[in-house]
């Protein structure tokens, strides 16, 4: 319970953000329509790129609140990898369902 | 259970400037081991070398005798203060308390003018207030070492203080090696007093020998 709480005070320093991202992507594919499901594969590109930048922003910035959770036994790699995942699974899963729902109705009209 | 950790055999260098070359510290459990030097000397980047987060390719960092080989450290067995703010300021103090399972009511009986914070967020306390509670989080939790990089920093001198008293109090369980520049609290609480020099430690025992080693005037 405690790593969780951790996990998510970490992430909601840049939840905001990223998931800002995610939404603008899911506006290019809903814009895209019918080239929604072309589309996606630069905006994967495109969300990768902005988790390398958030990567690097907090590395640069927030890095001294790293010691709060090694102090609390969470390593750097076991705060980051979960969050990205979970991160990327929500862009990834939203983007593949809007796409494929646009292409289904363009191509069923 | 007394604990001992020993730390030699450090090369550090940044590009062509060697910053640690020739190191002995030792901190063991019921002893307080302060590490002196002037600005650039390297105090930080060892600490940094013991608790894991800084790498080098010659080290040795023993718990007990036995070499600490994984650069992760055990929460249980080591705690860390760094020398700046490492705790977000939306935090309130009682979600600090908790995730370092601390006792509030023990804390206020050392500050006693802590008691209206319970659940205030760190942003609206002053930066030696924040400070504090960063210092006994780290201080007051269990570890069997506590390293301490500059925790009197931001302080007014009655909280120093109170925090050696703290600090004495929780060396009978566990080593704390310590380094600030506010260098009359280390000397006066330190049983090992270290200063280094040229990438060098030299274990000292007065305040002459650190003024013959350059650290005060």
């Amino acid at each position: 319970m405690k790593t969780l709480r951790l996990l998510l005070t970490f992430y909601k320093s840049f939840a905001a953000f990223s998931l800002l991202l995610t939404m603008i992507s899911l506006f290019i594919i809903y814009e895209s329509g019918n080239d929604g499901i072309y589309t996606l594969k630069i905006l994967i590109w495109f969300k990768l790129f902005t988790i390398g930048l958030i990567y690097y922003f907090i590395n640069s910035y927030k890095k001294n609140e790293y010691y709060l959770n090694l102090n609390l036994g969470i390593s750097k790699a076991k705060l980051w990898i979960p969050i990205l995942i979970f991160d990327f699974s929500i862009f990834i899963l939203s983007a593949i369902t809007l796409a494929a729902k646009l292409h289904e109705t363009h191509v069923g009209g | 259970m007394k604990h001992t950790l020993e730390v030699d055999s450090i090369i550090l260098e940044f590009g062509i400037k060697r910053v640690l070359q020739d190191v002995y510290i030792k901190s063991e459990t019921g002893k307080i081991t302060g590490i002196l030097g002037r600005n650039g000397t390297g105090k930080t980047c060892l600490l940094n070398i013991i608790y894991g987060e800084l790498a080098t390719n010659e080290k040795s960092v023993r718990l007990d005798g036995d070499a600490i080989i994984t650069k992760s450290r055990n929460p249980k067995i080591f705690k860390y203060l760094p020398q700046y703010n490492f705790i977000p300021k939306k935090l309130t103090v009682k979600r600090i308390f908790n995730d370092f399972e601390l006792d509030f009511k023990e804390f206020t009986k050392h500050f006693p003018e802590f008691e209206k914070y319970f659940k205030v967020k760190l942003f609206n306390l002053s930066g030696g207030e924040r400070r504090i509670i960063e210092v006994y989080s780290i201080l007051a939790s269990h570890a069997k070492f506590c390293i301490l990089d500059e925790p009197f920093s931001h302080i007014m001198p009655v909280n120093i203080e109170t925090l050696k008293i703290i600090i004495e109090n929780e060396k009978n369980r566990k080593g704390i090696p310590i380094t600030d520049h506010l260098f009359e609290h280390v000397t006066e609480i330190c049983d090992y007093l270290y200063v280094i020099t040229n990438g060098k430690t030299f274990l000292v025992n007065d305040l002459n020998d650190i003024k013959a080693l350059g650290y005060t005037n």
